[in-house]
């Protein structure tokens, strides 16, 4: 007896987690075409629950998004010549420099109103996934303080785990 | 203007597409630090499976063993694709390399 045609042969149950898979580099971000063909709304997982909303702080400082992705007004272009990966804030006041030293991504950031950072970015072969690291520091709103710049890195950026230093960074004098 | 040095051991936390079974509720991107925490999204167990040549699907199995209708027809469509066109490799859409 024929089936019925609207029944896949093969079907899945249950929830579904898709990750991208970067080969012997393990895991790495779910591709984006898959992003774009499920339409799927974005989130931050921390710890299983929800990140927590930050509104603006006394400071009037513009809060810190719970998803950090970088915005529309930030402009990233590759340097050819250098082989660096710039942002720029759109109004020039924020930037951040990425480029590959020593086979480790590093970045340089100098958001407005605070103080530059150096940032170690780790080790992988892969252009996207350093500028997705990238992407996660600096995607908030350029006008941070250092304070909340170190305490988004921190509690935000889930980049506390796996060895994290917990004691602030000591700033040297230039 | 003082200059900090921060060196960050960071984790891979990257970005996992989370496709309920219950399609009321939609899909969503979230960030996980690793396999681990698709294991506790799953309560335990989730199983590895693989559909495209760029990607890992993790089927989450529950007590409740709702059908996905997304995820079986996103794994249907490029099979019969392949097969329409002759060719059971997958297109690398994935756009990596080094500097």
């Amino acid at each position: 007896m024929a089936g019925n045609q609207n029944v896949p042969a093969y079907a899945i149950h249950g929830d579904v987690v898709v990750v991208g898979d970067g080969g012997s580099e393990g895991l790495e971000d779910v591709p984006q075409r898959l992003i774009e063909t499920f339409g799927a709304d974005i989130r931050m997982q921390r710890d299983h629950k929800d990140a927590p909303k930050r509104e603006r702080n006394e400071d009037g400082i513009l809060r810190l998004p719970g998803l950090p992705t970088v915005s529309e007004n930030w402009l990233r272009a590759v340097n050819e010549d250098t082989n660096e990966v710039r942002y720029q804030w759109w109004d020039g006041k924020s930037e951040a420099i990425v480029w590959k030293e020593d086979g480790r991504w590093k970045m340089h950031f100098t958001p407005a109103g605070a103080e530059s950072l150096h940032v170690d970015l780790g080790k992988t072969r892969s252009v996207n996934k350093a500028l997705s690291r990238a992407d996660r520091v600096i995607g908030m709103a350029p006008e941070v303080t250092t304070e909340q710049l170190w305490d988004y890195v921190v509690h935000e950026a889930h980049l506390s785990d796996g060895g994290f230093p917990s004691q602030r960074p000591i700033p040297t004098a230039t | 203007m003082a200059d900090n040095k921060i060196v960050l051991w960071s984790p891979d936390i990257m970005k996992a597409l989370f496709i309920p079974a219950d399609s009321a509720r939609k899909v969503e991107v979230i960030d996980i630090s690793g396999q681990d925490d698709i294991h506790a999204l799953g309560g335990g167990i989730s199983v590895p499976s693989r559909y495209d040549s760029d990607s890992i699907m993790f089927v989450i199995q529950r007590t409740t063993r709702e059908m996905n209708v997304r995820a079986t027809g996103h794994i249907e469509v490029p099979a019969a694709e392949r097969i329409w066109q002759g060719t059971r490799t997958c297109p690398l859409t994935r756009s990596t390399g080094t500097l």
